[in-house]
């Protein structure tokens, strides 16, 4: 009986803990205290607004991550570039006629700051774990970016997310 | 019918139609007319009150996505001064041919001015695919006449939205009624202003935490319906108020994800626009068409040869080739989104006869077809060789 609540309180968070006895906080309390500074890699490769498209498209090649952030003078987040909008700047004639209007005015630019996707999902430094997870959900997005007064700090994927809520599960 | 069987039926075959016209090269607009055509006689009441409503959700939704989702303002700050003179100059041809016809077949003031109006506009969309059919987008002058067309696009909105606060006095309006006028229009902008600028970055902060589901979607939504209403009570149309609206809104981060964004798109152009050219299809009066003939073609050439003639006299302005000016105004020439509702709208306030609804809605294909061939011809002559135009 003891071993069945035992997975029970993996499973199921909040009161099932206080009924295997055991004085563990719920998972949403746990992952609420790890702050993002915990998990955010500031080792990050950014792009600059006025690097072209041969140079993005050599980052791509270079070091292989799926997105890129695009940051001003300043050092400030301005935008996103990912392998899909740059898949379809590059053979924008073979993909749907519904996308062509917006990739073509897109395309006008032949700069970092024209074509990015300006709008990209970010966090505070003071966000936790908690925060990060649940706007990866509900924005279905795979990284979220750290920025401190719009200053870009970080960078944390999804599957960072899951590493770390697997440690913190035991 | 049913409500919900012409619902059924105008999505189903619009998309289905909307399909064939993009296998055949043509824009997916030619789907949604062409299965008001074929449904419109099937309706009882094809211009009945639910479904007018539903269309004019599709046409406020048209601008408010080609705003919110298409083409920001940002855009616009970065078009070069090289723009603006071939711009006004197959805009300004084209709105005299306009009037001028209308002069000619002895039609009201108001009447003229909307024609104008629908000569002067040239579509994004149009443009963009024959731009890319003919792998001429990133080659000059394909970004000129991008460019162009963009600039255009928001030139037309606001003459539209003039107009139309205008033709709501069914004449020419005096000192009093312009004041009037003029007050409305400041009045929305400056709300929309403080909206955009004060009030939206913090209410999405807020939305954003919200818990219950699609609260961000919703509040884009409710946004979009809000700067409709606020515009109409101020005096100017619903569609000028969400393309307006839709501007705003691009700029706030959070309003802006591309989740949301495809969210967005999706109950547009899944929905509710194939409403709107449905509408347009079942409202073509083509009996009319057959006894006013000379009139239909007079529409069609006079539109047309304005944008390609102005579009050429501005182009050697700036002393570009011959074949580039004319490439330029060819490129000027493709109607679809603001010249549809510029007449569905002239129609729904009387200002408009069915006789002339038909006959633009007919050049509004005609250029979608005619365009692309004259601009791969053209290519052709330019280049000395055999290209290929896809779908042409």
């Amino acid at each position: 009986m003891s071993k069945m609540n035992k997975i029970k309180g993996k499973f199921f968070t909040g009161s099932n803990n206080s009924k295997t006895g055991e004085d563990k906080p719920s998972m949403s309390n746990r992952c609420q205290r790890i702050g993002i500074n915990d998990i955010i890699k500031k080792d990050i490769v950014t792009l600059s607004e006025g690097d072209l498209i041969e140079d993005i498209i050599n980052v791509f090649t270079k070091h292989r991550f799926h997105t890129y952030p695009v940051i001003n003078d300043k050092g400030n987040l301005t935008g996103v570039i990912t392998q899909n909008l740059i898949l379809k700047i590059i053979l924008l004639d073979i993909m749907p006629q519904t996308d062509h209007t917006d990739l073509a005015v897109k395309s006008l630019s032949n700069d970092a700051k024209g074509i990015m996707d300006p709008h990209p999902v970010t966090v505070n430094l003071d966000s936790n774990l908690c925060d990060v997870a649940k706007l990866m959900v509900k924005h279905n997005v795979n990284q979220v970016f750290a920025v401190d007064n719009g200053r870009l700090v970080g960078i944390v994927s999804k599957l960072d997310v899951i590493n770390e809520i697997s440690k913190i599960r035991g | 019918m049913d409500v919900i069987l012409q619902i059924f039926l105008v999505v189903l075959l619009a998309k289905i139609f909307g399909e064939l016209s993009i296998r055949l090269g043509l824009p997916s607009i030619f789907g949604g007319i062409l299965a008001g055509i074929v449904l419109g006689p099937f309706f009882a009441e094809p211009n009945g009150e639910i479904f007018s409503f539903l269309a004019e959700l599709g046409a406020i939704f048209l601008f408010f996505t080609a705003a919110y989702n298409e083409v920001s303002i940002r855009y616009i700050q970065t078009l070069s001064k090289y723009t603006l003179i071939p711009t006004f100059t197959h805009i300004l041809v084209a709105f005299v041919c306009g009037y001028t016809l209308g002069y000619i077949f002895d039609l009201g003031f108001l009447e003229n001015i909307f024609i104008g109006i629908a000569f002067s506009s040239t579509s994004i969309g149009s443009v963009v695919n024959m731009l890319i059919g003919c792998n001429y987008l990133s080659k000059n002058p394909g970004p000129l006449v991008l460019s162009s067309a963009i600039l255009n696009n928001f030139v037309g909105v606001i003459m539209l939205g003039i107009i139309v606060s205008v033709a709501t006095y069914q004449r020419l309006p005096g000192g009093r009624e312009i004041l009037t006028i003029i007050s409305g229009v400041v009045g929305f902008l400056v709300i929309m202003i403080v909206l955009g600028y004060k009030v939206y970055p913090v209410l999405f902060k807020y939305i954003h935490r919200m818990q219950i589901k699609e609260s961000i979607f919703a509040f884009v939504i409710i946004i979009a319906l809000v700067s409709a209403y606020l515009a109409e009570i101020l005096g100017l149309h619903s569609v000028i108020g969400a393309f307006i609206g839709g501007i705003f809104l691009s700029e706030i981060p959070l309003a802006r994800i591309e989740d949301i964004q495809s969210k967005v798109s999706g109950i547009s152009y899944g929905v509710f626009i194939p409403m709107f050219y449905a509408f347009i299809g079942m409202s073509i009066d083509f009996s009319i068409l057959q006894t006013n003939g000379l009139f239909t073609i007079a529409v069609i050439v006079l539109a047309l040869l304005g944008k390609l003639l102005g579009g050429y006299i501005g182009s050697k302005i700036l002393k570009v080739n011959s074949y580039d000016s004319l490439i330029f105004g060819i490129g000027s020439m493709p109607k679809a989104d603001v010249e549809l509702v510029v007449i569905s709208i002239g129609l729904s306030m009387g200002v408009i006869d069915d006789v002339s609804y038909s006959a633009i809605v007919l050049m509004v294909a005609t250029s979608v077809v005619v365009s692309p061939l004259l601009l791969k011809y053209t290519i052709q002559a330019k280049e000395g060789a055999n290209i290929g135009c896809r779908g042409i």
